[in-house]
């Protein structure tokens, strides 16, 4: 890794004018997991927007468990406080998501819940939580997009299903930059969802590597299949089921079983 | 010129004085008589003996307080027998906390294992967590939140398990 791409809050927080997200940055040179770290900023409320960054993750985790593969500097791993928040879960992850993709590239695509897709491979996971205190519930919006991996940092059961910035648009990024447009991405789409919740969904389905196609969802421990045909920011995704039925599937509780990719 | 045992209740009663008031170093002068003494830490670690070295100066010339402050450091030393220290790696701000309204990540009595993460030191706009790298128990905490802190400076005191 280049010395420059090295992350620097100051450099970070440049040109954020106006934004709450990243009002504060916090760089940690190694964690156990950023979001650990946020949960304990989230004692303050004044604390809302406030972005932690790892270099490097001991222990990152993603939804029911599933390990976060980062080397040192080859990612973006950052967790972003919010104490004052007024969406709803489902549509923080929605909106969540959108920032995401939005932050990648133009090309990037969302696999719901918390997937960002470059050519139908994962480049980055979204992981939100939530803890109560006093004041409300503050959320914390976890963040890891793989930047400098190459082919070979992947370990062999994820090698066909994972990539990065790097390996997609074959040149190096700069985390920095990229840093820096995540959080003006958030800071735009959480706005956003909070004046208008159909603008998002709206971004969302154009997005959408699911929509209108086949899935198969485990659920409660059992697979429902069927054609996607929308997403309720309260209620989840809508599967019109083989059986005819139309239902809504929770994130919390949802896992994707089985995706047919277009093309 | 007092006695041998007077000399000892002397200095005796000056230990109790110096240990009362967190007294580091004290010096009495009677003529050509002085007493000199000064301890290696300004709260020694509890449990451990005061280090303190009496030296007395007798004769015109005295003893030159030089040589007290060599012995001083050696008896420091001794009543640190068999701690272990967890000395900052780099130069930096000290901060006990994961945030500023945390709880500290150790205090004095708290058991560490090589992994657990004892302090944040920032450098370079980058915080750092530092981890014990030894099993015990922490014994004394050297230095304070916000405190700028050397390469290589004690900032812990463990009693290994």
């Amino acid at each position: 890794m280049p010395l420059r791409d090295r992350l620097d809050p100051d450099k970070i927080k440049a040109n954020l004018d106006g934004a709450y997200v990243g009002r504060k940055v916090v760089v940690f040179n190694s964690t156990a997991s950023t979001n650990d770290i946020a949960a304990e900023y989230s004692r303050d409320k004044s604390n809302n927007g406030m972005a932690i960054f790892a270099e490097s993750q001991t222990t990152g985790r993603g939804r029911s468990g599933n390990k976060w593969h980062s080397g040192q500097s080859d990612s973006i791993i950052c967790s972003v406080l919010l104490t004052d928040c007024a969406l709803t879960p489902e549509l923080l992850c929605l909106a969540a998501a959108v920032a995401v993709a939005e932050t990648i590239a133009e090309s990037a695509r969302i696999k719901w819940p918390n997937d960002i897709l470059l050519n139908n491979r994962k480049v980055a996971g979204i992981l939100l939580e939530s803890r109560i205190h006093d004041y409300g519930a503050a959320y914390i919006i976890g963040i890891g997009i793989n930047c400098h991996q190459q082919e070979n940092a992947f370990p062999e059961e994820i090698k066909s299903t994972a990539t990065s910035i790097d390996i997609e648009t074959r040149t190096t990024c700069s985390r920095i930059s990229l840093a820096r447009r995540l959080l003006v991405c958030l800071d735009h789409q959480l706005k956003n969802a909070e004046i208008d919740s159909e603008k998002i969904i709206e971004q969302w389905r154009q997005r959408s590597i699911q929509l209108g196609h086949r899935v198969t969802l485990a659920f409660n421990g059992r697979k429902f299949t069927g054609n996607c045909i929308g997403i309720d920011p309260q209620k989840g995704l809508v599967l019109q089921l083989d059986t005819g039925a139309v239902r809504f599937f929770h994130a919390a509780h949802t896992t994707v079983a089985k995706q047919e990719y277009p093309g | 010129m007092a006695g041998k045992d007077a000399d000892l209740r002397r200095i005796k009663r000056l230990i109790k004085v110096m240990k009362e008031n967190e007294l580091v170093e004290i010096e009495i002068k009677h003529g050509d008589d002085k007493i000199a003494l000064k301890r290696a830490q300004p709260q020694p670690v509890v449990g451990q003996p005061i280090a303190a070295v009496p030296v007395m100066g007798h004769g015109p010339a005295g003893i030159p307080l030089e040589s007290f402050s060599a012995g001083a450091e050696e008896g420091g030393r001794a009543s640190l027998a068999g701690l272990t220290e967890i000395k900052s790696p780099i130069v930096g701000t000290f901060y006990a906390t994961p945030s500023p309204d945390s709880d500290a990540y150790v205090e004095n009595g708290s058991h560490v294992e090589p992994q657990t993460v004892v302090c944040i030191i920032e450098a370079m706009k980058v915080m750092n967590e530092i981890k014990a790298e030894t099993s015990g128990t922490i014994v004394e905490v050297l230095v304070s939140n916000g405190q700028a802190v050397e390469y290589g400076q004690v900032l812990f005191r463990v009693k290994p398990d």
